[in-house]
């Protein structure tokens, strides 16, 4: 059945407007990583493979329950580094550091500390 | 030189393109520029990526999580967008997509700049069209076994529109920057050189475009193979050869319709598989010379 050619790109443009503003009204629409909430492995503990570059080391320390010195030896971190910074800042100022090493200290003080 | 006729299906196509493109940058900047500083949640370029969707999809389903830097907003958009592409087919490609578009800019310039083409032999083409899925599957692999985004580090469209180049530039990014650099050249060179042989989303909805409810169909009855239709084509689909259902390396931008001089022969249908082929009831005129009408 023939129909007028504009419909194919009002259909797409609706449809994807459609979904979307169906995802912001149920809360599904999260655009940084910093509102996911944080979920809990088996063992009742933050999966640390939650950690987001956009947590401050001072979030992460609280949220995890890590003490700083562990976070910062794990991570290899220099011991002045400021807390204040973001995860994803740190791969701008220490090169070669990538975030999984946070996820893999606190995932260590996890197995020393169960 | 005779100036050629620009079509209204393309005159709207660049418009839609251009709000879309610009609405992306406008929104990059304001993530690079304010949401730092305020800590406000404004959406940056890659957390309105489909294909960000895509390679978190298995991380999400196997733990919940999403890969870093990938978030709720990707899958969404996914969503969306295959919504969008069992409505509609491809045309996300054509009128949506920000890279498409500035592929379409860079050609632009290219013809006013009267910058030859490069030419890709038909057989070569449909070689390096496979490029699509060779890349498709390195990167699902790389981001599967490494449980990162991988490909962000060369993700030429993070690269462009992610603005990081204006507001964070950096050597280490070098590979990125080069990607960039090369895509951008190629698509100077090459009409939709990224769309046609390397883009990894246009892979996967070339695979699931025959499932879509409209469709441009081309009615042999109708169409004497006159080829007017394969001059505007972005991607260079050989329209008037085709036996029904245009090819799935379609982007549903209708250039092809509006250039067709016979009334009949090319049409979007309504045309869902399950439903049989269908041909135009409307009888073709008589052919006439028209000329070739040019973007």
């Amino acid at each position: 059945m023939r129909v007028n050619k504009y419909v194919m790109p009002i259909v797409l443009i609706v449809a994807m407007f459609a979904v979307t503003l169906v995802a912001q009204a149920t809360g599904a629409w999260q655009v940084t990583g910093s509102t996911t909430v944080v979920p809990t492995t088996t063992s009742g503990r933050l999966d640390p493979e939650a950690i987001k570059g956009k947590m401050t080391l001072d979030e992460i320390i609280t949220t995890y329950g890590v003490p700083k010195d562990d976070l910062y030896a794990g991570a290899k971190l220099p011991a002045d580094f400021p807390t204040s910074k973001q995860a994803k800042e740190i791969e701008s100022v220490i090169s070669g550091f990538e975030l999984d090493a946070l996820r893999q200290a606190v995932k260590d003080y996890y197995a020393a500390h169960p | 030189m005779a100036k050629t006729k620009t079509h209204k299906v393309t005159m709207i196509r660049r418009i839609v393109q251009a709000a879309f493109g610009l609405g992306l940058i406008g929104t990059s900047i304001a993530h690079n520029l304010i949401a730092e500083q305020a800590g406000a949640a404004i959406v940056s370029a890659e957390a309105l990526c489909p294909f960000g969707g895509l390679e978190t999809l298995y991380r999400y389903f196997t733990s919940g999580l999403t890969l870093s830097k990938i978030h709720l907003s990707n899958l969404v958009m996914l969503a969306a967008l295959m919504t969008g592409l069992l409505l509609a087919g491809n045309a996300f490609c054509g009128w949506v997509c920000p890279f498409g578009a500035l592929q379409d800019l860079l050609d632009w310039v290219r013809r006013k700049l009267h910058l030859p083409t490069i030419t890709v032999p038909d057989k070569l083409d449909r070689i390096l069209r496979y490029g699509r899925f060779v890349v498709l599957g390195l990167i699902v692999y790389m981001t599967v076994s490494s449980a990162k985004l991988w490909f962000a580090d060369y993700d030429p469209f993070r690269t462009i529109f992610g603005l990081g180049w204006i507001f964070e530039p950096s050597l280490q990014a070098w590979p990125a920057y080069l990607i960039a650099g090369l895509f951008l050249v190629g698509a100077l060179l090459i009409p939709r050189f990224w769309c046609k042989y390397t883009c990894p989303l246009g892979a996967v909805l070339s695979l699931t475009q025959n499932l879509s409810l409209f469709r441009i169909r081309r009615n042999a009855d109708a169409c004497k193979s006159c080829a007017i239709c394969e001059k505007p084509c972005p991607v260079g689909i050989k329209v008037a050869e085709t036996k029904n259902r245009v090819s799935p390396n379609c982007i549903g931008c209708l250039e092809c319709v509006a250039a067709c001089p016979r009334k009949g022969a090319l049409e979007v249908q309504f045309a869902p598989v399950w439903l049989p082929t269908q041909k135009s009831a409307e009888a073709p005129r008589p052919q006439f010379n028209v000329p070739v009408a040019g973007k």
